[in-house]
């Protein structure tokens, strides 16, 4: 078996192929994707952002997509959290085939399926924490008042839920908007670099929060270039030139306390 | 070409519907006021030649002894020549049928007078051989169809004469027919003038000598018109002349003066909105712009650029929007310069006009496009330059708080914070860039100015010409006598099928004087009871006629000076004066005449008997027949309908609701391009946060119904100052047309506000749309990762 054979037996979580295989709950998976390519642009300008990606999330775990600028890691979450469609293959996420959803159907799962967060927060600045919070789960239908503060509160800013973004510290505008991704309830929590714009303490607060999610059942894949951030993930997906280069298991993840960069 | 000019030029490739649509404001602003400007000088320009051309009289004095008046006028220095002649009104009688009261106008028989000459445009001029063979004023020969050739009857006071109409001519006293200051506005065929010998006007107006003299000044004599007026208006006077009306008062110069400024202030009026949009959404435009760009200008500025070169680099951004905007509006403004002006001379009845290309409107208006530009471009410039360049490259993004009136609202109402999340997204949205959304509003004002001042004169018309024939003249018809009227003749008349009441009347042309101030009017007498004329007063009221003393029009109070209770003359056509007390002040919308009871007239004038007769109809009559029954009487020489003008009006309102259309077009993309310039950057400026609710699942209908809901809050909020500045602003139009030819009262439907504000809510409905087709479109992925701002 070739390094890279491994690393895609390793991506589709095939127990015959990946003996490391430790994580989930090993029912349906949250995310399988078969032969996965994206190309913006057409013609010789055409950019191939993916190239034949496999990768299978099993319920329950925790992955970190590792790589450098341009290794195809985000495209790879936005495919998954079915911003934008593949240009090829097949992208299976919450039971649903997302290759041939049009763009009324991909809103219908993102609000059913997704949580997403941004690293630069997104939050609406003229809307208290709460409010952002609640908008988004009042917009999707699906989640309440009630539900709305304790997403605040399990990720410690109970107190904080009447301040606007612009009084509050970058990790705290972070957990808001992981408070609002968790709102609604959605089987999968994908982060884009949500630490890449936070210190290493208020960094550390927010993967702690991610981790404690994530062991309360929720699916957590998380984009970084951090390799640092990768010690506390189930499985590490490292990408490269638009493949997945190398998928490895962690025996005993670290607490996002651990973590250093 | 340095970096920062390609940047400066990339920069403006980039969102260019945002810059086209302050082009297109700035664009329209200079056209406007290139087209409109250039017209009115062009008219302006065309009547002084006219004027010069025609001989137009300085003054005209009525009245006396015309002989020596004239002899000393001409003695006068300053005084160029004074012609003497005869003007008589009088009955008339056209092929079609038609009845009027005419005017005949005394001119040389073999050339022309030395004033106020005549052009002839079809046929021939007077010939001492063909002693009744007359011009018919072009107004006449176009309502009456005459031609060279046809026959006007002209009642001499005993009989009617047949005249022969030689050719058809145009005069400068003419070009708009008003026969007096009172009657402005004569309807169609109720008036015309006939250009006749002298000798045969003096035989028609019974008159052994003339009655007027009409006197010229040199350019000197001009230039100190008003104190040569007096001169001369004092010594016709001493030899009995009653009126004495100016070139600025002559009725027909008056009422087309009057037009011509207020089409002046047009001119300058809905260019300035243009402008003034387009300074609004250059502004909005630029200010987002520098904020997007706050990462790059504290790269420059740390790198070691000079605020000026940042300042610069901005200001010439607006200057160039300005620029292209200036460049096409000229040359749009030159295209359309000469067909309004024609446009304009048709309807005013100029004979000729001449469009002159100006050098000066042209630089002004490449000054005014470029100034809107580079104005609207100054702020945002400077406020690029002040951006402090750590805290730029640290990327920090000033957000919005909580504070402000929102806030307080929240804490004064508990219940607030039950409300929705999205309803507290649209509510505070505005207040985010509160400055934006006061432009905004500005842009929503500067569009309902416009309409309401377009619309506004479309209502203010109806409502005058409601005021005229609705409420304060009763009267259906007016019958002129030919000879005076007994209680036989008027028992007759009111007898008449279809005739509900008769009652007579007289009319006596005077001076009304109150110390060194003189105003010539009309006396109107009526019977002290009088159904055929409500008196409404300035205040709102309603009053009787005095028995004794005059009600005097509004307009004379700050003309004359005068109260009621003051002690006034009345200089009469026959050279007496008499005096009499002001009883009173009445608010018409046409024309400023005094009033009196029958009686009281005939004690300030003995020979001046009921000359006509005002008759109402029974409604439903069939007013057809009763003008046949009516005009077969033996003592009626002429049938005026009383509502002739009401219905011409009625008809010119197709007119009315085109220019109104016209204006409502211009007003709708006015508001549209500078919501769409405001709302659009309001949609850019928040892509990103928009995009992570896409992302979140959130619909993009819903996602437009929030936004349209914030955009159309925006929006209302404009449209309350804006229905309130647009009526100050079309009082104050309107008030350019108030005088004492006609009480014109700004009055604004409640349906046109109702009607207004929904325009333009449906047209900042429609200025979204782009922006809500964008969220759409969004690049979720690409917008999900930037930064916001």
């Amino acid at each position: 078996m070739t390094r890279h054979d491994r690393g895609r037996a390793a991506a589709r979580n095939d127990p015959e192929l990946d003996p490391d295989r430790e994580h989930g709950d090993g029912g349906a998976p949250a995310v399988l994707l078969h032969g996965v390519g994206k190309t913006y642009g057409g013609g010789r300008a055409g950019v191939r952002a993916l190239r034949d990606v496999d990768l299978e999330v099993r319920r329950g775990e925790f992955v970190v997509l590792l790589g450098p600028s341009g290794s195809g890691k985000t495209t790879l979450l936005n495919l998954i959290g079915g911003i934008e469609p593949a240009t090829s293959g097949t992208v299976v996420a919450g039971g649903r085939d997302l290759s041939g959803l049009d763009e009324d159907a991909r809103t219908a799962y993102r609000r059913d399926t997704v949580g997403f967060v941004f690293q630069f927060f997104n939050l609406v600045p003229s809307l208290t924490a709460l409010e952002n919070v609640r908008l988004v789960a009042e917009l999707t239908g699906r989640g309440d008042r009630e539900r709305a503060a304790a997403a605040l509160e399990s990720v410690g800013l109970a107190g904080r839920g009447g301040h606007f973004p612009a009084q509050l510290s970058g990790g705290e505008q972070q957990r808001v908007a992981i408070a609002r991704a968790i709102a609604k309830d959605p089987e999968l929590l994908l982060c884009d670099e949500p630490t890449g714009a936070l210190d290493l303490e208020t960094g550390r607060g927010v993967l702690r929060v991610l981790q404690d999610l994530n062991r309360r059942g929720r699916t957590v894949m998380v984009v970084t270039h951090n390799a640092a951030i990768a010690a506390i993930a189930h499985r590490v997906v490292r990408m490269r030139d638009g493949r997945v280069a190398e998928v490895t298991t962690t025996a005993a993840p670290a607490a996002a306390g651990e973590v250093a960069w | 070409m340095s970096t920062l000019n390609v940047k400066l030029r990339r920069d403006l490739r980039r969102r260019p519907a945002q810059l086209v649509s302050v082009v297109v404001l700035v664009m329209l602003g200079v056209a406007l006021f290139g087209a409109s400007y250039d017209a009115y000088k062009n008219l302006d320009a065309g009547y002084q030649d006219l004027f010069t051309e025609y001989r137009f009289a300085d003054l005209t004095l009525a009245g006396g002894d015309t002989a020596a008046i004239a002899r000393e006028a001409r003695a006068a220095p300053g005084v160029a020549a004074a012609a003497v002649r005869t003007v008589a009104d009088v009955p008339m009688r056209t092929p079609d049928g038609g009845t009027l009261v005419g005017r005949v106008v005394g001119l040389p028989a073999g050339t022309q007078p030395p004033v106020n000459r005549v052009r002839v445009l079809d046929g021939r001029y007077l010939d001492p051989a063909a002693p009744t063979g007359v011009l018919a004023d072009r107004h006449l020969a176009d309502d009456a169809g005459l031609r060279p050739g046809a026959a006007v009857a002209v009642w001499d006071g005993r009989a009617w004469r047949n005249l022969g109409v030689r050719g058809t001519a145009s005069s400068p006293e003419y070009l708009w027919p008003a026969p007096s200051r009172q009657n402005v506005l004569p309807a169609p065929g109720s008036f015309g003038v006939l250009y006749v010998p002298e000798d045969l006007a003096r035989r028609l107006a019974g008159s052994a000598a003339p009655n007027e003299v009409a006197v010229r000044y040199t350019p000197e004599g001009r230039a100190g018109a008003a104190r040569l007026d007096a001169a001369l208006t004092a010594a016709a006077r001493a030899h009995g002349a009653g009126a004495a009306t100016t070139r600025a008062e002559q009725p027909s110069n008056a009422a087309l003066a009057q037009d011509i400024k207020g089409f002046s202030q047009l001119a300058v009026m809905f260019p300035l909105l243009f402008l003034s949009a387009a300074g609004v959404a250059a502004y909005v435009v630029l200010t987002r712009r520098v904020a997007r760009d706050r990462v790059v200008i504290g790269t420059l500025r740390a790198s070691g650029f000079r605020r000026r070169t940042v300042v610069a680099h901005y200001l010439a951004t607006g200057a160039a929007v300005g620029a292209a905007g200036a460049v096409l509006g000229a040359a749009a403004g030159l295209a359309l310069a000469g067909p309004l002006t024609r446009l304009y001379g048709d309807a005013i009845g100029l004979p000729e006009t001449t469009v002159t290309v100006r050098a000066a409107t042209l630089l002004y208006g490449l000054a005014f496009g470029l100034a809107a530009g580079a104005a609207a471009a100054l702020a945002p410039a400077v406020s690029a330059a002040r951006v402090p360049p750590a805290e730029a490259m640290r990327g920090a993004v000033p957000a919005t708080g909580g504070a402000g009136w929102i806030a307080r609202l929240e804490r004064a109402v508990p219940a607030a914070g039950r409300l929705p999340a999205g309803a507290w997204l649209v509510l505070r949205g505005p207040t985010r860039q509160f400055r934006r959304t006061l432009y905004t509003m500005a842009g929503v004002v500067l569009a309902l100015v416009l309409v309401l001042v377009s619309w506004g004169m479309l209502d203010s018309s109806r409502a005058t010409v409601s005021r005229q024939f609705d409420q304060v003249q009763r009267q259906d018809a007016e019958l002129t006598l030919g000879r005076p009227l007994d209680g036989a003749a008027l028992g007759a008349l009111a007898g008449t099928e279809g005739v509900r009441a008769a009652e007579p009347s007289t009319r006596l042309t005077a001076t009304v004087t109150a110390g060194d101030r003189g105003y010539s009017t009309t006396v109107v007498g009526l019977p002290a009871g009088t159904r055929m004329h409500r008196f409404l007063t300035p205040g709102g009221g309603e009053r009787s006629l005095p028995r004794g003393g005059a009600l005097l029009g509004a307009a004379l109070r700050e003309e004359l000076g005068v109260r009621t209770g003051d002690r006034i003359g009345l200089a009469l056509p026959g050279g007496g004066t008499v005096r009499t007390t002001v009883a009173g002040f009445v608010d018409e919308p046409l024309g400023t005449y005094a009033y009196a009871t029958l009686d009281q007239v005939a004690a300030w004038a003995p020979e001046a008997g009921p000359d006509t007769v005002l008759v109402e109809f029974e409604p439903g009559a069939d007013r057809a027949a009763a003008e046949r029954a009516l005009t077969s009487h033996p003592a009626v020489v002429a049938y005026t309908d009383s509502q002739a003008l009401k219905k011409t009006m009625d008809e010119y309102m197709d007119l009315f609701y085109v220019f109104v259309a016209v204006m409502l077009a211009f007003g709708g993309l006015l508001a549209f391009t500078v919501l769409f310039a405001t709302l659009s950057v309001n949609l850019a400026e928040r892509a990103t946060e928009l995009a992570a609710l896409r992302a979140s699942g959130v619909g993009r209908r819903r996602l437009a119904r929030l936004v349209t809901a914030e955009n159309l809050l925006v929006v209302a909020a404009g449209i309350v100052p804006g229905l309130v500045v647009g009526r100050i602003a079309a009082g104050a139009f309107l008030g350019a047309f108030d005088s004492d030819l006609m009480a014109f009262h700004t009055e604004i439907r409640p349906a046109t506000y109702a009607w207004s504000a929904l325009a333009v809510l449906a047209v900042a409905h429609l200025a979204q749309r782009p922006g809500l087709r964008g969220l759409a479109r969004m690049d979720l992925g690409g917008l999900v990762r930037e930064r916001t701002g």
